[in-house]
Protein backbone atom coordinates (compact mmCIF):
# COMPACT_ATOMS: atom_id res chain seq x y z
CA UNK A 1 0.00 0.00 0.00
CA UNK A 2 2.97 2.72 1.06
CA UNK A 3 4.55 1.32 -1.72
CA UNK A 4 2.05 1.60 -4.25
CA UNK A 5 1.23 5.56 -2.67
CA UNK A 6 5.34 6.32 -3.06
CA UNK A 7 5.28 4.77 -6.46
CA UNK A 8 2.76 7.25 -7.75
CA UNK A 9 4.22 10.48 -6.51
CA UNK A 10 7.34 9.88 -6.91
CA UNK A 11 7.93 6.89 -9.26
CA UNK A 12 9.96 4.15 -8.47
CA UNK A 13 11.23 4.34 -4.76
CA UNK A 14 14.05 2.56 -4.74
CA UNK A 15 15.06 5.34 -6.82
CA UNK A 16 15.74 7.46 -3.94
CA UNK A 17 17.70 7.05 -0.29
CA UNK A 18 17.24 8.02 2.87
CA UNK A 19 19.01 11.73 2.00
CA UNK A 20 16.76 12.87 -0.84
CA UNK A 21 13.70 13.40 1.77
CA UNK A 22 16.14 15.65 3.60
CA UNK A 23 16.56 18.59 1.31
CA UNK A 24 18.10 21.01 3.65
CA UNK A 25 21.57 21.60 5.33
CA UNK A 26 22.00 21.52 9.18
CA UNK A 27 22.86 24.93 9.25
CA UNK A 28 19.38 25.49 7.78
CA UNK A 29 17.80 23.17 9.84
CA UNK A 30 18.99 24.60 13.20
CA UNK A 31 18.50 28.17 12.40
CA UNK A 32 14.83 26.92 11.90
CA UNK A 33 14.61 25.43 14.98
CA UNK A 34 16.44 28.70 16.42
CA UNK A 35 14.03 31.39 14.52
CA UNK A 36 10.91 29.39 16.08
CA UNK A 37 12.50 29.26 19.72
CA UNK A 38 13.03 32.98 19.41
CA UNK A 39 9.60 33.58 17.45
CA UNK A 40 7.40 31.74 20.30
CA UNK A 41 9.51 32.96 23.93
CA UNK A 42 8.18 33.19 25.91
CA UNK A 43 5.92 30.88 25.89
CA UNK A 44 8.03 27.71 26.27
CA UNK A 45 7.97 28.19 30.31
CA UNK A 46 3.96 27.54 29.86
CA UNK A 47 4.28 25.06 27.27
CA UNK A 48 6.72 23.13 30.22
CA UNK A 49 4.16 23.51 33.01
CA UNK A 50 1.54 22.27 30.51
CA UNK A 51 3.20 19.22 29.46
CA UNK A 52 4.36 18.45 33.64
CA UNK A 53 0.49 18.92 34.31
CA UNK A 54 -0.32 16.62 31.64
CA UNK A 55 2.16 13.94 33.00
CA UNK A 56 0.93 14.25 36.64
CA UNK A 57 -2.52 14.14 35.30
CA UNK A 58 -1.95 10.81 33.37
CA UNK A 59 0.09 9.61 36.35
CA UNK A 60 -2.71 10.15 39.28
CA UNK A 61 -5.50 8.41 37.04
CA UNK A 62 -6.82 11.34 34.66
CA UNK A 63 -5.75 10.33 31.42
CA UNK A 64 -8.71 11.77 29.33
CA UNK A 65 -7.32 15.51 31.29
CA UNK A 66 -4.21 14.56 30.12
CA UNK A 67 -4.88 14.01 26.07
CA UNK A 68 -7.18 16.96 26.10
CA UNK A 69 -4.21 19.20 27.53
CA UNK A 70 -2.14 17.25 25.05
CA UNK A 71 -4.09 17.56 21.89
CA UNK A 72 -2.72 21.46 21.89
CA UNK A 73 0.55 21.28 21.36
CA UNK A 74 0.41 18.50 19.10
CA UNK A 75 -1.94 21.01 16.74
CA UNK A 76 0.07 24.21 17.21
CA UNK A 77 3.62 22.41 16.43
CA UNK A 78 2.11 20.98 13.25
CA UNK A 79 0.43 23.82 11.98
CA UNK A 80 2.79 26.74 13.34
CA UNK A 81 6.37 24.77 13.08
CA UNK A 82 5.76 21.87 10.40
CA UNK A 83 2.54 23.22 8.39
CA UNK A 84 3.93 26.65 8.11
CA UNK A 85 8.19 26.97 8.65
CA UNK A 86 8.92 23.02 8.03
CA UNK A 87 6.88 22.78 4.86
CA UNK A 88 8.91 25.24 2.73
CA UNK A 89 11.62 23.34 3.28
CA UNK A 90 10.71 20.14 2.40
CA UNK A 91 8.00 18.86 0.37
CA UNK A 92 6.94 16.26 2.82
CA UNK A 93 6.17 18.84 5.96
CA UNK A 94 2.71 19.22 4.62
CA UNK A 95 2.33 15.21 5.36
CA UNK A 96 4.01 15.89 8.21
CA UNK A 97 1.57 18.65 9.53
CA UNK A 98 -1.42 16.64 8.44
CA UNK A 99 0.16 13.92 10.59
CA UNK A 100 0.65 16.18 13.41
CA UNK A 101 -3.03 17.12 13.18
CA UNK A 102 -4.58 13.59 13.04
CA UNK A 103 -2.66 12.93 16.72
CA UNK A 104 -4.42 16.12 17.77
CA UNK A 105 -7.28 14.64 16.55
CA UNK A 106 -6.91 11.18 18.07
CA UNK A 107 -6.12 12.88 21.13
CA UNK A 108 -9.00 14.50 21.58
CA UNK A 109 -11.12 11.69 20.52
CA UNK A 110 -9.82 9.60 23.49
CA UNK A 111 -10.09 12.35 25.95
CA UNK A 112 -14.19 13.12 24.91
CA UNK A 113 -14.72 9.19 25.02
CA UNK A 114 -12.38 8.04 27.84
CA UNK A 115 -11.66 4.99 25.34
CA UNK A 116 -8.56 2.54 26.91
CA UNK A 117 -7.99 5.17 29.86
CA UNK A 118 -5.44 3.11 32.41
CA UNK A 119 -6.80 4.37 35.81
CA UNK A 120 -4.13 2.98 37.76
CA UNK A 121 -3.84 6.26 39.52
CA UNK A 122 -7.31 7.07 40.44
CA UNK A 123 -7.92 3.10 41.34
CA UNK A 124 -4.95 3.24 43.87
CA UNK A 125 -6.55 6.04 45.18
CA UNK A 126 -10.08 4.33 45.51
CA UNK A 127 -8.09 1.20 47.10
CA UNK A 128 -9.26 -0.94 44.36
CA UNK A 129 -7.27 -3.61 43.83
CA UNK A 130 -5.25 -5.54 41.46
CA UNK A 131 -3.57 -2.53 39.42
CA UNK A 132 -0.47 -2.26 38.52
CA UNK A 133 0.31 1.33 39.07
CA UNK A 134 3.90 0.80 39.05
CA UNK A 135 4.71 -1.56 36.06
CA UNK A 136 7.20 -1.41 33.94
CA UNK A 137 5.67 0.19 31.14
CA UNK A 138 4.06 3.08 33.02
CA UNK A 139 7.77 3.58 34.64
CA UNK A 140 9.06 3.96 31.45
CA UNK A 141 6.52 6.03 30.50
CA UNK A 142 7.59 7.98 32.69
CA UNK A 143 11.09 8.07 32.16
CA UNK A 144 10.41 8.86 28.36
CA UNK A 145 8.12 11.70 29.64
CA UNK A 146 11.23 13.36 31.76
CA UNK A 147 13.21 12.59 28.74
CA UNK A 148 11.04 15.07 26.44
CA UNK A 149 10.40 17.79 29.56
CA UNK A 150 13.73 18.37 30.75
CA UNK A 151 16.81 16.18 29.43
CA UNK A 152 16.11 16.82 25.08
CA UNK A 153 15.93 20.21 25.49
CA UNK A 154 19.32 20.58 27.03
CA UNK A 155 20.96 18.61 24.35
CA UNK A 156 21.68 21.06 22.03
CA UNK A 157 22.76 24.25 24.47
CA UNK A 158 24.85 20.86 25.61
CA UNK A 159 26.49 19.93 21.98
CA UNK A 160 27.46 23.92 21.73
CA UNK A 161 24.08 25.01 19.86
CA UNK A 162 22.37 28.20 21.22
CA UNK A 163 20.03 28.22 23.72
CA UNK A 164 17.02 29.25 21.07
CA UNK A 165 17.82 25.71 19.17
CA UNK A 166 17.15 24.04 22.69
CA UNK A 167 14.29 21.43 21.62
CA UNK A 168 11.15 21.75 23.90
CA UNK A 169 8.36 20.43 24.15
CA UNK A 170 4.61 22.02 22.71
CA UNK A 171 7.51 23.81 20.76
CA UNK A 172 9.29 21.71 18.89
CA UNK A 173 8.11 18.54 17.44
CA UNK A 174 10.96 15.94 18.83
CA UNK A 175 10.06 16.93 22.54
CA UNK A 176 6.56 17.06 21.80
CA UNK A 177 6.57 13.43 20.23
CA UNK A 178 8.40 11.91 23.41
CA UNK A 179 6.14 13.32 26.08
CA UNK A 180 3.01 12.30 24.16
CA UNK A 181 4.22 8.57 23.90
CA UNK A 182 5.57 8.72 28.21
CA UNK A 183 2.17 10.13 29.10
CA UNK A 184 0.51 7.61 26.62
CA UNK A 185 1.97 4.63 28.50
CA UNK A 186 1.35 5.68 31.88
CA UNK A 187 -2.73 6.56 30.82
CA UNK A 188 -3.91 4.87 28.22
CA UNK A 189 -3.83 0.96 27.12
CA UNK A 190 -4.89 -1.49 24.65
CA UNK A 191 -5.74 -0.11 21.11
CA UNK A 192 -5.99 3.36 22.57
CA UNK A 193 -2.42 2.89 23.88
CA UNK A 194 -1.46 1.76 20.03
CA UNK A 195 -3.57 4.80 18.54
CA UNK A 196 -1.86 7.23 20.33
CA UNK A 197 1.76 5.74 20.11
CA UNK A 198 1.63 5.03 16.60
CA UNK A 199 2.31 8.61 14.90
CA UNK A 200 4.81 9.98 17.49
CA UNK A 201 7.10 6.63 17.36
CA UNK A 202 7.29 6.99 13.05
CA UNK A 203 7.97 10.94 14.07
CA UNK A 204 11.06 9.81 16.29
CA UNK A 205 11.60 7.16 13.52
CA UNK A 206 11.81 10.50 10.81
CA UNK A 207 13.35 13.14 12.65
CA UNK A 208 16.53 10.20 13.88
CA UNK A 209 16.93 9.87 10.33
CA UNK A 210 16.92 13.24 9.36
CA UNK A 211 19.28 14.70 12.28
CA UNK A 212 21.38 11.18 11.04
CA UNK A 213 21.76 12.38 7.10
CA UNK A 214 22.36 16.22 8.61
CA UNK A 215 25.16 14.61 11.18
CA UNK A 216 23.64 15.53 14.25
CA UNK A 217 25.16 13.80 17.00
CA UNK A 218 21.95 13.03 18.88
CA UNK A 219 20.50 11.37 15.95
CA UNK A 220 20.76 8.31 17.95
CA UNK A 221 18.40 9.51 20.96
CA UNK A 222 14.43 9.83 18.82
CA UNK A 223 15.66 6.31 17.47
CA UNK A 224 16.58 4.33 20.62
CA UNK A 225 13.33 6.66 21.77
CA UNK A 226 11.03 4.88 18.88
CA UNK A 227 12.38 1.22 19.84
CA UNK A 228 12.23 1.83 23.26
CA UNK A 229 8.41 3.19 22.88
CA UNK A 230 7.43 0.28 20.94
CA UNK A 231 8.73 -2.85 23.06
CA UNK A 232 6.64 -0.81 26.29
CA UNK A 233 3.63 -0.42 24.05
CA UNK A 234 3.86 -3.97 23.64
CA UNK A 235 4.74 -5.09 27.03
CA UNK A 236 1.89 -3.39 28.34
CA UNK A 237 -0.76 -4.93 26.07
CA UNK A 238 0.96 -8.37 26.12
CA UNK A 239 0.88 -7.61 30.30
CA UNK A 240 -2.69 -6.08 29.92
CA UNK A 241 -3.81 -9.73 28.06
CA UNK A 242 -2.42 -11.83 30.31
CA UNK A 243 -3.69 -10.23 33.26
CA UNK A 244 -7.24 -9.94 32.07
CA UNK A 245 -9.13 -12.22 34.69
CA UNK A 246 -11.00 -15.16 33.29
CA UNK B 1 56.98 35.39 -11.64
CA UNK B 2 60.16 34.91 -13.68
CA UNK B 3 59.83 33.66 -17.57
CA UNK B 4 60.75 30.48 -17.13
CA UNK B 5 57.74 29.94 -14.91
CA UNK B 6 55.64 32.00 -17.46
CA UNK B 7 56.86 30.03 -20.25
CA UNK B 8 55.73 26.57 -19.12
CA UNK B 9 52.82 27.93 -18.02
CA UNK B 10 51.97 29.26 -21.63
CA UNK B 11 53.29 25.56 -22.91
CA UNK B 12 50.82 24.24 -20.43
CA UNK B 13 48.39 26.11 -22.03
CA UNK B 14 48.72 25.25 -25.58
CA UNK B 15 48.82 21.72 -24.45
CA UNK B 16 45.81 21.56 -22.69
CA UNK B 17 44.01 23.58 -25.72
CA UNK B 18 45.53 20.55 -28.05
CA UNK B 19 44.42 18.47 -26.03
CA UNK B 20 40.92 19.74 -25.89
CA UNK B 21 40.66 20.55 -29.48
CA UNK B 22 41.37 16.98 -29.91
CA UNK B 23 38.57 15.43 -27.15
CA UNK B 24 35.95 17.80 -28.56
CA UNK B 25 35.59 20.08 -31.50
CA UNK B 26 34.72 23.03 -30.58
CA UNK B 27 35.13 23.11 -26.95
CA UNK B 28 36.73 26.71 -26.55
CA UNK B 29 39.41 27.03 -24.19
CA UNK B 30 39.63 30.44 -23.22
CA UNK B 31 42.32 32.65 -21.50
CA UNK B 32 42.57 32.94 -17.90
CA UNK B 33 40.41 35.78 -17.95
CA UNK B 34 37.02 34.33 -19.33
CA UNK B 35 35.54 30.43 -18.39
CA UNK B 36 35.89 28.04 -20.86
CA UNK B 37 32.62 26.95 -22.69
CA UNK B 38 31.46 23.98 -24.74
CA UNK B 39 28.58 23.82 -27.15
CA UNK B 40 25.82 22.38 -26.51
CA UNK B 41 25.12 19.83 -29.32
CA UNK B 42 21.57 20.75 -30.30
CA UNK B 43 22.17 24.62 -30.77
CA UNK B 44 26.02 25.22 -30.81
CA UNK B 45 25.63 27.62 -28.27
CA UNK B 46 28.16 27.81 -25.61
CA UNK B 47 28.12 26.86 -21.84
CA UNK B 48 30.59 27.12 -19.36
CA UNK B 49 31.49 23.90 -18.14
CA UNK B 50 31.51 24.76 -14.50
CA UNK B 51 27.80 25.68 -13.74
CA UNK B 52 26.11 25.64 -10.05
CA UNK B 53 23.35 23.32 -8.74
CA UNK B 54 21.16 24.25 -5.51
CA UNK B 55 20.27 20.97 -3.91
CA UNK B 56 20.25 21.42 -0.06
CA UNK B 57 22.45 24.45 -0.79
CA UNK B 58 19.41 27.17 -1.65
CA UNK B 59 16.67 25.62 0.24
CA UNK B 60 16.95 28.03 3.29
CA UNK B 61 12.83 29.11 3.14
CA UNK B 62 12.52 32.55 4.25
CA UNK B 63 15.45 33.22 6.65
CA UNK B 64 16.44 36.60 5.50
CA UNK B 65 19.97 35.91 7.13
CA UNK B 66 20.68 33.06 4.64
CA UNK B 67 18.92 34.30 1.32
CA UNK B 68 21.45 37.56 1.59
CA UNK B 69 24.34 34.81 1.98
CA UNK B 70 22.84 32.68 -0.64
CA UNK B 71 22.56 35.63 -2.83
CA UNK B 72 26.59 36.51 -2.19
CA UNK B 73 27.05 32.84 -3.32
CA UNK B 74 25.25 33.27 -6.39
CA UNK B 75 26.57 36.70 -7.01
CA UNK B 76 30.40 35.11 -6.91
CA UNK B 77 28.70 32.79 -9.87
CA UNK B 78 27.85 35.46 -11.86
CA UNK B 79 30.94 37.40 -11.65
CA UNK B 80 33.17 34.88 -12.42
CA UNK B 81 30.93 34.62 -15.66
CA UNK B 82 29.44 31.35 -14.40
CA UNK B 83 26.60 29.83 -16.84
CA UNK B 84 23.92 27.48 -15.69
CA UNK B 85 22.00 27.23 -12.37
CA UNK B 86 20.37 24.16 -11.93
CA UNK B 87 17.18 23.79 -9.90
CA UNK B 88 14.17 21.77 -9.07
CA UNK B 89 11.18 21.48 -7.52
CA UNK B 90 12.02 18.42 -4.87
CA UNK B 91 14.38 21.19 -3.38
CA UNK B 92 11.87 22.83 -1.28
CA UNK B 93 12.14 26.72 -1.23
CA UNK B 94 15.47 26.44 -3.66
CA UNK B 95 13.47 28.45 -6.34
CA UNK B 96 11.99 30.95 -4.34
CA UNK B 97 15.68 32.22 -2.63
CA UNK B 98 17.10 31.86 -6.48
CA UNK B 99 14.28 34.26 -7.51
CA UNK B 100 14.99 36.31 -4.55
CA UNK B 101 18.94 36.06 -5.04
CA UNK B 102 17.85 36.64 -9.10
CA UNK B 103 15.81 39.60 -8.06
CA UNK B 104 18.54 41.57 -6.13
CA UNK B 105 21.64 40.80 -8.42
CA UNK B 106 19.16 42.36 -11.01
CA UNK B 107 18.40 39.33 -13.19
CA UNK B 108 21.74 39.12 -14.60
CA UNK B 109 21.38 38.33 -18.53
CA UNK B 110 24.21 35.25 -18.93
CA UNK B 111 22.74 32.73 -17.21
CA UNK B 112 21.49 29.89 -17.96
CA UNK B 113 18.39 29.03 -16.07
CA UNK B 114 17.87 25.09 -15.96
CA UNK B 115 14.72 23.60 -13.83
CA UNK B 116 12.99 20.22 -13.92
CA UNK B 117 9.27 18.83 -13.10
CA UNK B 118 9.07 16.43 -10.51
CA UNK B 119 5.29 14.83 -10.42
CA UNK B 120 4.26 11.82 -11.07
CA UNK B 121 1.14 13.19 -12.57
CA UNK B 122 1.77 13.40 -16.40
CA UNK B 123 -0.79 16.61 -16.75
CA UNK B 124 0.52 18.81 -14.31
CA UNK B 125 4.24 19.36 -16.43
CA UNK B 126 3.24 23.22 -17.19
CA UNK B 127 1.35 23.78 -13.73
CA UNK B 128 4.70 23.05 -12.33
CA UNK B 129 6.87 24.80 -14.81
CA UNK B 130 4.64 27.81 -14.25
CA UNK B 131 4.84 27.64 -10.87
CA UNK B 132 8.69 27.79 -10.38
CA UNK B 133 9.01 30.28 -13.06
CA UNK B 134 7.06 32.30 -10.91
CA UNK B 135 8.97 31.33 -8.02
CA UNK B 136 12.45 32.24 -9.81
CA UNK B 137 10.49 35.49 -10.72
CA UNK B 138 11.53 34.97 -14.56
CA UNK B 139 9.31 34.17 -18.23
CA UNK B 140 10.71 31.00 -19.02
CA UNK B 141 13.57 28.39 -18.69
CA UNK B 142 16.06 27.91 -20.82
CA UNK B 143 15.89 24.35 -19.97
CA UNK B 144 13.73 22.09 -18.37
CA UNK B 145 14.55 18.66 -17.57
CA UNK B 146 12.23 15.65 -16.33
CA UNK B 147 13.73 14.91 -12.85
CA UNK B 148 14.76 11.78 -11.35
CA UNK B 149 12.47 9.97 -15.27
CA UNK B 150 9.16 10.57 -12.89
CA UNK B 151 6.38 10.04 -15.27
CA UNK B 152 9.46 10.71 -18.26
CA UNK B 153 6.60 9.84 -21.42
CA UNK B 154 4.03 12.99 -20.40
CA UNK B 155 6.47 15.54 -19.30
CA UNK B 156 8.52 15.20 -22.29
CA UNK B 157 5.70 15.32 -24.79
CA UNK B 158 4.26 18.44 -23.05
CA UNK B 159 7.93 19.41 -22.89
CA UNK B 160 8.18 19.12 -26.67
CA UNK B 161 5.20 21.15 -27.32
CA UNK B 162 6.24 23.91 -25.10
CA UNK B 163 10.13 23.93 -26.91
CA UNK B 164 8.19 24.06 -29.90
CA UNK B 165 6.13 26.83 -28.84
CA UNK B 166 9.35 28.54 -27.68
CA UNK B 167 8.17 28.50 -24.16
CA UNK B 168 11.22 26.65 -23.02
CA UNK B 169 14.63 26.87 -25.28
CA UNK B 170 15.83 23.17 -24.19
CA UNK B 171 14.55 19.84 -22.92
CA UNK B 172 15.56 16.99 -20.84
CA UNK B 173 15.85 14.24 -18.48
CA UNK B 174 17.75 13.57 -15.02
CA UNK B 175 18.85 10.71 -12.40
CA UNK B 176 21.27 10.92 -10.15
CA UNK B 177 23.29 8.62 -7.65
CA UNK B 178 23.80 5.99 -11.38
CA UNK B 179 20.58 4.85 -10.71
CA UNK B 180 18.06 3.63 -13.77
CA UNK B 181 21.00 4.03 -15.65
CA UNK B 182 19.57 1.15 -17.99
CA UNK B 183 15.95 3.44 -18.30
CA UNK B 184 17.88 6.61 -18.92
CA UNK B 185 19.69 4.78 -22.11
CA UNK B 186 16.28 3.93 -23.74
CA UNK B 187 15.09 7.06 -23.08
CA UNK B 188 18.52 8.70 -24.78
CA UNK B 189 18.25 5.54 -27.88
CA UNK B 190 14.25 6.41 -28.25
CA UNK B 191 14.11 10.31 -27.71
CA UNK B 192 15.28 13.44 -29.27
CA UNK B 193 16.80 15.37 -26.17
CA UNK B 194 18.85 18.50 -26.01
CA UNK B 195 20.56 17.43 -22.35
CA UNK B 196 20.78 14.64 -20.08
CA UNK B 197 21.54 14.85 -16.56
CA UNK B 198 23.25 12.15 -14.86
CA UNK B 199 25.91 11.25 -12.05
CA UNK B 200 29.39 11.26 -12.78
CA UNK B 201 32.52 12.10 -10.86
CA UNK B 202 36.18 10.96 -9.73
CA UNK B 203 34.74 7.46 -7.92
CA UNK B 204 31.65 7.26 -9.66
CA UNK B 205 32.59 6.58 -13.63
CA UNK B 206 30.27 4.19 -14.53
CA UNK B 207 28.38 6.61 -17.15
CA UNK B 208 31.83 6.38 -19.15
CA UNK B 209 30.81 2.84 -20.26
CA UNK B 210 27.63 2.98 -22.15
CA UNK B 211 25.76 6.57 -21.54
CA UNK B 212 28.41 8.84 -22.35
CA UNK B 213 29.54 7.81 -25.43
CA UNK B 214 26.07 7.51 -26.49
CA UNK B 215 25.51 11.03 -25.94
CA UNK B 216 28.04 11.64 -28.20
CA UNK B 217 26.37 9.83 -30.61
CA UNK B 218 22.74 11.46 -30.24
CA UNK B 219 24.29 14.44 -29.68
CA UNK B 220 22.76 14.91 -26.31
CA UNK B 221 24.55 17.66 -23.99
CA UNK B 222 25.49 16.28 -20.85
CA UNK B 223 25.18 17.80 -17.18
CA UNK B 224 27.42 15.40 -14.71
CA UNK B 225 25.58 16.55 -11.37
CA UNK B 226 27.18 15.68 -7.58
CA UNK B 227 30.76 16.65 -8.70
CA UNK B 228 31.53 16.18 -5.32
CA UNK B 229 29.84 12.99 -4.37
CA UNK B 230 27.42 15.35 -2.27
CA UNK B 231 30.47 16.79 -0.97
CA UNK B 232 31.44 13.45 0.62
CA UNK B 233 34.13 13.05 -2.15
CA UNK B 234 35.86 16.65 -1.37
CA UNK B 235 36.12 16.73 2.46
CA UNK B 236 36.95 13.21 2.73
CA UNK B 237 40.21 13.91 0.21
CA UNK B 238 40.96 17.16 1.77
CA UNK B 239 40.85 15.78 5.55
CA UNK B 240 43.20 13.65 4.61
CA UNK B 241 45.58 13.76 1.71
CA UNK B 242 47.39 16.54 -0.11
CA UNK B 243 46.91 17.26 -4.10
CA UNK B 244 49.50 15.28 -5.50
CA UNK B 245 52.35 18.02 -6.90
CA UNK B 246 52.29 16.31 -10.54
CA UNK B 247 48.84 17.93 -10.68
CA UNK B 248 50.39 21.35 -10.30
CA UNK B 249 53.11 20.51 -13.02
CA UNK B 250 50.40 19.40 -15.36
CA UNK B 251 47.39 21.22 -15.13
CA UNK B 252 48.31 24.11 -12.92
CA UNK B 253 46.02 22.27 -10.29
CA UNK B 254 45.39 24.63 -6.85
CA UNK B 255 43.56 22.19 -4.60
CA UNK B 256 40.89 19.39 -4.94
CA UNK B 257 38.22 21.26 -6.51
CA UNK B 258 40.60 21.81 -9.09
CA UNK B 259 41.05 18.28 -9.16
CA UNK B 260 37.68 16.62 -9.61
CA UNK B 261 35.94 19.27 -11.36
CA UNK B 262 38.74 19.53 -13.95
CA UNK B 263 38.20 15.52 -14.19
CA UNK B 264 34.59 15.74 -14.93
CA UNK B 265 34.67 18.48 -17.58
CA UNK B 266 37.39 17.23 -19.42
CA UNK B 267 35.37 14.39 -20.22
CA UNK B 268 34.50 14.64 -23.63
CA UNK B 269 31.05 13.83 -23.83
CA UNK B 270 30.49 15.89 -20.88
CA UNK B 271 28.75 19.36 -20.86
CA UNK B 272 28.82 20.69 -17.69
CA UNK B 273 29.24 20.42 -14.27
CA UNK B 274 27.13 21.67 -11.64
CA UNK B 275 28.84 21.74 -8.09
CA UNK B 276 26.70 23.20 -5.27
CA UNK B 277 28.12 25.17 -2.33
CA UNK B 278 26.67 28.06 0.43
CA UNK B 279 30.23 29.72 0.46
CA UNK B 280 31.60 32.40 -1.36
CA UNK B 281 35.05 31.00 -0.71
CA UNK B 282 34.10 27.56 -2.83
CA UNK B 283 32.11 29.33 -5.60
CA UNK B 284 35.88 31.11 -6.20
CA UNK B 285 37.16 27.64 -5.79
CA UNK B 286 34.37 25.92 -8.31
CA UNK B 287 35.13 28.75 -11.00
CA UNK B 288 38.43 28.91 -11.16
CA UNK B 289 38.37 24.90 -12.28
CA UNK B 290 36.86 26.47 -15.19
CA UNK B 291 39.99 28.10 -16.39
CA UNK B 292 43.48 27.68 -17.18
CA UNK B 293 45.40 24.50 -18.48
CA UNK B 294 43.33 21.09 -18.16
CA UNK B 295 44.48 17.14 -17.78
CA UNK B 296 45.29 15.31 -20.68
CA UNK B 297 43.66 12.48 -21.40
CA UNK B 298 46.68 10.45 -20.24
CA UNK B 299 46.40 12.85 -17.13
CA UNK B 300 43.05 11.76 -16.77
CA UNK B 301 43.54 8.29 -16.48
CA UNK B 302 46.59 8.91 -13.88
CA UNK B 303 43.79 10.95 -11.68
CA UNK B 304 41.83 8.05 -11.75
CA UNK B 305 44.75 5.88 -10.61
CA UNK B 306 45.87 7.94 -8.15
CA UNK B 307 42.54 8.61 -6.55
CA UNK B 308 41.67 4.74 -6.59
CA UNK B 309 45.31 4.40 -4.51
CA UNK B 310 44.33 6.45 -1.99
Amino acid sequence: MIHGVAAGLLGDPASYSVADFVPFTAEVYFRLLERFGEMAWPWHGAALALGLAAVILAWRGRPRVACALLAVPWAWVGIAFLGQRYATLNWAGSWFAGAFLVEAGMLLLLAATGAGSDHAGAARAAGQAPVREYSVPRAGGLVLAALGLVAYPAIAPLAGFGVFQAETFGIHPDPTAIVALGIALIGLRGAALWLAAVIPILWCVVTGLTLQVLDAPWAPVPLAVAVTALILVAWKSVGRATSRPA
Amino acid sequence: MNFDTERRRAMKLIAAGLAGASLAPGWLLAADASPMTRPIPSSGQPLPVIGMGTWKTFNVGSDPKLRRARTRVLEAFVEHGGGMVDCSPMYGSSAAVMGFALEQLGHPDPLFSAEKVWTGDGGETREQIARQASHWRIDRFDLVQVHNLLAWEAHLETLREMKQAGEIRYLGVTTSHGRRHRELEQVMEREPLDFVQLTYNLTHREAEQRLLPLAREKGIAVIANRPYDGGGLIKGLQARHSVPAWAADEFDCAGWADFLLKFIVTHPAVTCAIPATTRVEHMHENMRAGRGAMPTPEVRQRMIRHVESL
